[in-house]
């Protein structure tokens, strides 16, 4: 066992461990928690890298905990998809963590805090404990970690955002019930809990109705958790009324951690030859995708507060996502375009929640209307908030351009045309409600009646982790572009069975 | 309140009194065999909620503040911690470390008592007296610290740090 | 006119509906007490052969080539990380019902031999080959690998412990919940 293999239990173990520290060393002195937690975050990132490098040169790591071999205990797989969205999820909590030192202290309660920062930590083990996991029941529970500390974080703003967290905490808990009982049929009818024993047991059980009906009980449930059209309801609140780094990290890491779950449980448990079996599947996920990006869209237009706005069009790029993985099967590109939007609508979104909550920070500015000539006073945040809108709209060549490209080539390799019309329109809306943004932060001046804004710039720690994602929303544009990243998505789509990139 | 009403609540306050004097060390006497016996039904999250159920027959019994003397809310982020380190710090990362990293996360065998007694017998004790005692410890102070903060009065924030 | 709440009607009706499904859903999950069901006992494997001349074979206690070759079609390989079949990996074990192949584990402290296959031929002529699942090892051996009389323990706190560990978490994640949103005083 090479010490490098340890590595994806030592992500998940050591951050546990350093909750509990911040509980205790918070408690003894306040100012330490922050430090313990930027600390024990970037520690997990640089090993994350080095599980990056690992898997992509010598092959997947497979891990039996506690020495015991699958089924009879639990497995960790690491191969190139855990890998690649691990370093995505803890990249942007590394980035979450240094912004929220300032931006903590000024919203939360001073006597909220270390519990606030243990939380925060226990949510960061929840969602990397999801990634790397090879086993269902293992992925149950760390999903229930992450989701209980993201209701309590929430809820800790107060006022509007109790309710908005309860609201989630109902949904969230059926959609994890909803899962579960999805394990239960599924374990009833074959006896294991492990992703690869399981893999090679259902084919011979398709007709089974328990495996039918388990199917779309894990689809709901993983669902309502990723905030797919119809079961979003509680997104919108739940990002408005959330403290700021919490809609940051929320958004961003935990979205894509859902999201990961979702993939991992059709492509590699239930393989591909299943879906393509019951045909419908793929084109009814395609179309609520579709639907979702159209409606998405079209409800941000008609938003008057930032943070709401924004909600909006997460849910309408987690229909780009869906759309890319209900084209998947009938493409060579596979699962690329979806990947894509992964880290991309990761980079973008961050950055966008990081520049409207630096408006709050500053001046309270929760409405569009009040940002009238905003960039004269604060040029860095609305810098990066224009670069992340340009790259959202789909500019040459930032990382929007990107995946837009590549799902126009899907839809064309499928066959299935109107999705080019579907992406148009979307970006067309796109453009209305954030230009709408853009222009009255830097062309309106304001008028005679109107209150002038004077406030300086946001303060260094939270400014500077916007504009790092805002320049990398370009440069890995032009990296997808060159084509790097590559051999990683033909390595992901070949474990799973999908086709090759096209060069 | 009339007198006769004042004086049967005191004469049920001294009956519960009573008989919660009596009966709470033999509850945690059973809430430990509970928790750390193996024969039986039993376990660490068992153990830990009748060990918790004791305190709140206290708290029931005695009021708040006595409650509070016993068993002091700074303690309990102690052993909330305290649980979940012997579980995943010693349980897990010194297989770790005293195997020079070769044996996995949460394999009892590693640990060089396993020299000594063997290693069924290692698992055995490991699992018997510090995992399940770890798990209980948490699951007591959790549910301890829950119910105070449920029942705390509002008063008690105006007259300071007067108890500790 | 009473109005006719639109709620609790919707309510009612989803519920009579996720009803009818389990219903319709439960003639294919096996029955609880089976002792023969995929999460007590065995789980069928797609394999059905003729028992010509390979019952002699596995009496010798060699695996015919033609169900390794159907076991490997499956996926049971080593490229995916599973025991094949190979020479002095497995040994076979008659029971009077069938064959017992037990593979050698390969886990670190434990490499012994363990039930993994069983082989029945039935009354049509055929071999049915089937993989034992989770709680045959569990059962039988919770005594000698573990000193823990109890299967549900050993279970929980050894085999799976990992879960219980996350378990534990979020019982701790709640408390901490409840002090950050209704402690009421300034120190911890």
């Amino acid at each position: 066992m090479l010490p490098i293999e340890q590595f994806p239990v030592l992500v998940v173990a050591i951050s546990l461990l350093s909750a509990l520290t911040i509980l205790l060393a918070g408690w003894l002195n306040k100012k330490s928690c922050f430090y313990i937690s930027l600390a024990t975050i970037t520690f997990q990132f640089i090993l994350s890298i080095f599980i990056l490098r690992h898997v992509l040169t010598v092959g997947t790591i497979h891990y039996w905990l506690g020495g015991w071999r699958p089924p009879w205990g639990i497995e960790y797989v690491v191969d190139a998809l855990n890998a690649y969205v691990l370093i995505i999820i803890l990249f942007l909590s590394l980035l979450a963590a240094i912004y929220s030192k300032r931006s903590v202290e000024h919203e939360i309660d001073e006597k909220k805090l270390v519990t606030f920062y243990t939380l925060f930590q226990l949510l960061v083990t929840g969602i990397a404990g999801v990634v790397v996991t090879g086993d269902l029941f293992n992925m149950y529970v760390l999903l229930e970690v992450c989701s209980l500390a993201a209701y309590a974080l929430i809820a800790a703003a107060g006022g509007r955002a109790l309710k908005a967290s309860y609201n989630y905490l109902v949904m969230g808990a059926i959609g994890v019930c909803f899962y579960l009982l999805g394990i239960g049929f599924l374990y009833s009818v074959t006896g294991t809990l492990n992703m690869g024993d399981m893999r090679l047991l259902l084919p011979a059980l398709y007709g089974n109705k328990a495996v039918q009906v388990a199917f779309v009980f894990i689809l709901i449930g993983l669902s309502i958790k990723c905030a797919i059209f119809p079961l979003h309801t509680w997104q919108p609140d739940a990002y408005t009324y959330a403290p700021s780094v919490i809609t940051v990290i929320i958004s961003t890491a935990m979205a894509k951690a859902s999201i990961y779950a979702l993939i991992r449980v059709i492509f590699s448990v239930f393989t591909v030859d299943f879906i393509t079996l019951f045909a419908p599947i793929a084109d009814i996920i395609s179309w609520v995708a579709a639907i979702a990006m159209i409606f998405g869209s079209i409800l941000a237009i008609a938003q008057f507060n930032l943070k709401r706005m924004l909600a909006y069009s997460s849910i309408a790029n987690i229909g780009y996502i869906m759309l890319g993985v209900g084209l998947s099967t009938s493409t060579t590109l596979g699962l690329t375009p979806a990947l894509m939007h992964i880290l991309n609508h990761a980079l973008m979104k961050g950055c966008l929640f990081m520049a409207a909550c630096g408006f709050i920070y500053k001046a309270d500015l929760r409405d569009i209307r009040d940002l009238v000539g905003l960039a004269r006073r604060m040029p860095y945040t609305c810098f990066a908030f224009l670069l992340a809108a340009l790259s959202m709209i789909g500019f040459p060549p930032s990382v929007g351009f990107v995946t837009k490209l590549y799902l126009i080539f899907a839809a064309l390799d499928a066959g299935k045309y109107i999705f080019i019309a579907v992406i148009f329109f979307s970006t067309l809306l796109m453009i209305v409600y954030f230009w709408h943004v853009i222009e009255i932060m830097y062309i309106r001046v304001e008028e005679k009646g109107e209150k002038e804004i004077k406030v300086a710039d946001a303060p260094m720690s939270m400014v500077i982790p916007g504009l790092v994602l805002a320049v990398l929303c370009f440069i890995v544009g032009i990296i997808w572009l060159i084509g790097t990243p590559m051999p990683l998505m033909d390595a992901i789509n070949s474990g799973l069975g999908l086709g090759v990139a096209v060069p | 309140m009339s007198l006769s009403t004042e004086k049967r609540i005191q004469e049920r306050d001294v009956v519960i009194q009573t008989i919660a004097k009596l009966m709470i060390p033999f509850i945690q006497l059973f809430g430990l065999y509970v928790m750390i016996g193996t024969e039986g039904a039993g376990g660490g999250f068992q153990g830990g909620t009748v060990l918790a159920a004791s305190f709140i027959l206290l708290v029931v019994a005695f009021g708040i503040d006595k409650g509070r003397m016993k068993m002091p809310e700074g303690w309990n982020a102690v052993f909330k911690s305290l649980g979940l380190y012997l579980y995943a710090g010693v349980g897990g990362l010194l297989c770790i470390i005293f195997s020079l990293g070769k044996a996995e996360y949460l394999n009892y065998c590693a640990i060089p008592l396993a020299k000594i007694i063997g290693g069924p017998a290692t698992r055995g004790f490991w699992v018997g007296n510090i995992v399940e005692v770890g798990i209980g410890v948490t699951v007591m102070a959790a549910f301890v610290s829950i119910f105070y903060d449920l029942v705390r009065k509002e008063e008690s924030v105006e007259e300071g740090g007067a108890e500790e | 006119m009473k109005k006719l709440h639109l709620l609790p009607t919707v309510a009612l009706i989803s519920v009579i509906l996720l009803g009818a499904m389990f219903v319709w859903v439960v003639e294919d999950i096996p029955a609880f007490g089976d002792p023969n069901s995929p999460p007590n006992r065995y789980v069928p494997l797609p394999i059905s052969i003729d028992a010509e001349g390979l019952a002699g074979s596995l009496d010798a206690g060699v695996v015919p080539a033609e169900l390794k070759t159907k076991i490997a079609e499956i996926g049971y390989t080593r490229e995916n990380h599973f025991p094949s079949l190979e020479e002095g990996n497995y040994k076979i074990d008659k029971t009077e019902e069938g064959w017992d192949v037990l593979i050698m584990k390969e886990e670190k402290y434990y490499p012994g031999p363990e039930k993994w296959y069983f082989i029945k031929e039935d009354s049509g002529g055929k071999l049915k080959v089937y993989r034992y699942s989770i709680p045959v090892r569990w059962q039988d051996k919770t005594e000698e690998e573990t000193e823990l009389p109890n299967m549900v323990t050993s279970g929980l706190a050894d085999y799976r412990s990992y879960d219980t560990m996350y378990e534990e978490a979020v019982i701790f994640t709640a408390a901490i919940s409840v002090i950050m949103l209704l402690r009421r005083r300034e120190k911890l």
